[in-house]
């Protein structure tokens, strides 16, 4: 092999996580194997199969759902689908959702998954509607954990140096007077402070192409 | 911990930095990267707890990733080249992706081994930048022996004209 080569590839090796980077992911991964334990005790009794659970994602990374797979029982997928009040709502609240955060590691990134979770709050909220069964234990429960992810999303939005702009004030033209419209508007906010960041890093990173060319 | 999670964390500390190489050579994103490292060792994790038996772990690690590296590269596929550029931030079409691929870390080896078919490439990488022999390529790209050691033939000869006349 030429020297040229060698020396390349000894540079490369250099490449590696930052220590901050490890002992995240490293932390992430025992809070992944205690969480994967503890729904297997819950689980596995119900079902009387051993449990293997796969993560895929699908494509769009604004949805960002986790789909948690359990063999034979076809959990995972009324998991997903549940709403609050069922049985299974706790995984995907707390399971399935939580170890998607995981498995972020920017800070937009999970603003963005937090932001889609207070989304996903208010869909629920919205079915149980739709179905009659919107009452006010469940309503208080959504609200609380809409809040919780939009606060969550707001401190991420601060994180990455994005604050509100004259913009996004005056593109919410009309207030949703729906059931949810309140928590709506809060979301649309969020979304349109995310796509405001997204293009300055664009333009950055297109200026600093220009100057290198 | 218990015997199998020590394992497991040992394999961790030992092989994490390879498989985050590994990835970012092939997705060229440091994030990215990190996500499908993480992600190579949560279903390493639900494999083993599964009850299954594993010869070799790192070449496995290995299997894992790339299958997700895999699954990763389809979905850009998928989308429009406009979202490739928005992802990516640079167009694959462009004359200028050599310069530009010079601006990440490592770009210059990047550069070099982005001009490989990617079945060199990736053997080329694992032998020479993840260290591993020959028997464990075979067992993370399920293939034999023999095919591995010929693309490797080739790919180091390919290398080598690449660097001649850059």
């Amino acid at each position: 092999m030429n020297d040229k080569l060698k020396q390349l590839i000894k540079k490369s090796v250099k490449i590696s996580l930052d220590k901050k980077d490890k002992g995240l992911m490293r932390a992430n991964l025992l809070t992944f194997i205690r969480k994967s334990s503890n729904l297997e005790a819950v689980v596995a009794p119900a079902t009387g199969r051993g449990v293997v659970l796969w993560f895929f994602k699908p494509t769009s990374a604004l949805a960002g759902m986790l789909i948690v797979v359990i063999l034979g029982s076809g959990i995972s997928f009324a998991a997903e689908n549940s709403l609050p009040g069922e049985l299974l709502y706790p995984v995907k609240l707390n399971f399935n959702e939580e170890v998607r955060s995981l498995t972020l590691f920017s800070e937009e990134e999970k603003t963005e998954w937090e932001t889609r979770r207070a989304e996903r709050r208010i869909e629920e909220g919205e079915k149980l509607f739709v179905k009659g069964n919107l009452n006010e234990e469940k309503r208080k429960e959504i609200e609380e954990a809409f809040t919780r992810h939009a606060d969550r999303a707001e401190r991420g939005l601060e994180k990455i140096g994005e604050k509100s702009s004259i913009r996004e004030e005056v593109s919410i033209k009309a207030v949703d007077e729906s059931e949810f419209g309140p928590e709506k508007i809060r979301v649309t906010k969020i979304r349109e402070r995310l796509k405001t960041r997204k293009i300055k890093i664009q333009n950055k990173k297109e200026e600093a192409i220009d100057s290198q060319l | 911990m218990n015997t199998l999670e020590k394992t497991f964390f040992k394999a961790y500390e030992k092989y994490s930095d390879a498989i985050f190489r590994h990835c970012y050579f092939r997705v060229f994103n440091k994030e990215k990267a990190k996500e499908l490292t993480q992600e190579t060792f949560m279903r390493t994790w639900q494999y083993l707890v599964g009850g299954a038996e594993v010869e070799n772990l790192r070449a496995f690690l290995y299997r894992v990733a790339n299958n997700l590296v895999i699954d990763d590269v389809r979905k850009k596929k998928e989308q429009s080249l406009d979202k490739m550029r928005e992802d990516q931030g640079f167009d694959p079409a462009d004359e200028s992706k050599d310069r530009l691929l010079r601006l990440l870390e490592g770009g210059e080896i990047l550069r070099v081994l982005s001009k490989l078919p990617p079945k060199y490439r990736e053997v080329v990488q694992m032998k020479y930048l993840d260290d591993l022999d020959v028997r464990e390529i075979a067992s993370a790209l399920e293939e034999t022996e023999n095919n591995v050691s010929v693309r490797l033939h080739r790919g180091i000869q390919q290398l080598k004209d690449i660097l001649e006349y850059s």
